[in-house]
């Protein structure tokens, strides 16, 4: 296991180094990133019953969808069109520890560029959080990003099979935007669509830590949430080995 | 100008006929512009089971500007999206040249003459949506307004043009920029009224990245009825637009060394 971490570690450093001369393109990331959950704040402000929280929750559902944004249909899927996934066969590791270093890479160097934006948005609106909310949020955070590779990286496996990949990930982009909680609060949604996108993986991998860390949750809200996050993971994580299994089988290196 | 009607019609004739050669892509494609309007819809929706009116803006008067703003879009994907996708690449690695040395207008050619026609399947959506808007708000445009709405619809479509040549020509200054991302996700602005957002910011984008006049102003002017000062106003913004685009790509194209630029 420790094996694992250093060969992750290794490939966290190696393309943190390779991505540090794109910062403006990552800036540009950061950009495509937070513009939905900006859009929804805007509109959201202007509901009158949307409650006070609002402004805290978008803030942080843009923080969530910076440290859990998954280009996979980019760079793995690239990698199957490409033949270039090959190499990563070849080598003595698991074929994920790639694709995953890249991810935490990625997903470093935009924290760390949207940093001066959330400062921005957060002077620019009335937030607040609590110090123990924002402390239940983080395991939350943890499978929010876990859950979001895992759904990216598996929706990216559809580059074995067909090569319209961005329009299968933008399909899931899609459904993250309107049941995640970016579009809409969770709790601003009519029923039953608020009960269906609770038991939906969606809201877990955006909108549920920025509720608890809005603390616009109950106990009891906060526990089922928890739940749903583990199982859905447990469910993702099957379905990308399963995925895999099927897709390394059709994949023939250049013109898979 | 008639030569580049003609060009630009057997630039889209060679497109559609590589695009239908794909016909599962064609069901992705559609597939996806459907599942993003109907996820636009849906979010109306929930919207305004909350509030009746969303900064003076009515649910039929917002599917309105949803179906304007997927018109326009999808337009824009399918006749500039294509060329401008790698305009600054091009600029950046020479292969601008290949326009250059053609005999024909090379802003044109370098910006327009690429096309993606399964990107219309947006646009007879966003017409859908219009119609049922104007179902919803009982409504039947007269004349006046339609002209305007189209007319505007058309300066959007201009000003989109003009914003993503004027950004995409900074890279004969600077070849490492790439703003196209970042124009992308000004343009996402425009699926909300101008009216939601602060003084400042209504003003950038009424004055500075015109969104206003891409979705706001058509939908108000084909819902409410079209006011001459707004139409004025739009002209003078997509002619000052396409004057500005203009000056810098010549501009641009004076320092262009070729591959070496």
């Amino acid at each position: 296991m420790s094996r694992v971490f250093r060969l992750v570690r290794l490939e966290i450093w190696r393309q943190l180094v390779g991505w540090s001369g794109a910062w403006w393109f990552v800036v540009t990331l950061v950009v495509g990133q937070a513009v939905a959950p900006l859009l929804g704040l805007f509109v959201w402000l202007q509901v009158p019953g949307a409650g006070a929280q609002v402004s805290s929750y978008y803030l942080a559902v843009i923080c969530v969808a910076l440290m859990t944004a998954s280009f996979e249909n980019h760079t793995f899927a690239q990698s199957i069109y490409s033949g270039d996934l090959a190499a990563a066969l070849v080598r003595p590791q698991a074929p994920v520890l790639g694709p995953l270093g890249e991810n935490l890479a990625i997903r470093c160097w935009m924290i760390v560029l949207g940093l001066p934006m959330l400062i921005v948005v957060g002077l620019a609106v009335d937030v607040s959080y609590s110090p123990l909310a924002i402390l239940l949020a983080l395991p939350a955070l943890v499978l929010a990003a876990v859950l979001r590779f895992l759904f990216v990286w598996t929706l990216a496996m559809a580059a074995f099979w067909t090569e319209r990949v961005h329009a299968v990930v933008g399909f899931g982009g899609v459904l993250i935007v309107l049941l995640g909680g970016s579009a809409a609060p969770n709790a601003m949604l009519p029923d039953p669509l608020r009960g269906i996108a609770q038991l939906l993986p969606f809201r877990s991998m955006l909108g549920f830590p920025a509720e608890l860390a809005a603390g616009t949750l109950t106990s009891a809200d906060a526990a089922a949430g928890y739940v749903i996050a583990v199982l859905w993971t447990a469910a993702l994580g099957y379905a990308a080995v399963g995925a895999w299994r099927l897709g390394i089988r059709r994949y023939t290196t250049v013109g898979a | 100008m008639m030569r580049v009607v003609r060009l630009l019609g057997t630039a889209f004739s060679l497109s559609l006929r590589r695009a239908l050669a794909h016909r599962a892509n064609l069901l992705f494609d559609a597939l996806l512009a459907l599942v993003e309007l109907a996820a636009s819809v849906a979010t109306i929706g929930i919207v305004f089971h909350r509030t009746g009116l969303l900064a003076g803006w009515s649910a039929g008067q917002m599917l309105v500007l949803t179906g304007t703003y997927a018109l326009v879009t999808g337009l824009r994907a399918a006749f500039l999206d294509p060329s401008l996708a790698d305009l600054s690449q091009q600029i950046r690695d020479g292969r601008l040249d290949t326009y250059l040395l053609r005999p024909a207008n090379t802003v044109f050619l370098a910006t327009s003459t690429r096309h993606a026609p399964l990107a219309l399947v947006q646009s007879v959506l966003g017409i859908g949506v219009i119609v049922l808007g104007l179902r919803q708000l009982a409504v039947v445009p007269s004349a006046p307004a339609i002209a305007g709405w189209a007319l505007l619809a058309l300066i959007g479509l201009l000003i989109a043009w003009a914003t993503s040549v004027g950004l995409a020509s900074l890279a004969f200054w600077a070849p490492r920029l790439s703003l196209g991302v970042l124009h992308g996700a000004a343009w996402e602005l425009g699926r909300y009224p101008v009216d939601i957002y602060g003084t400042w910011l209504r003003r950038l984008l009424t004055f500075a990245f015109p969104v206003a006049a891409i979705t706001t102003w058509p939908a108000a002017t084909l819902t409410r009825g079209a006011e001459l000062s707004t139409l004025l106003l739009a002209v003078a913004l997509g002619a000052a637009f396409t004057a500005a685009t203009t000056l810098l790509w010549q501009l641009g194209v004076r320092r262009y060394t070729g591959a070496t630029s």
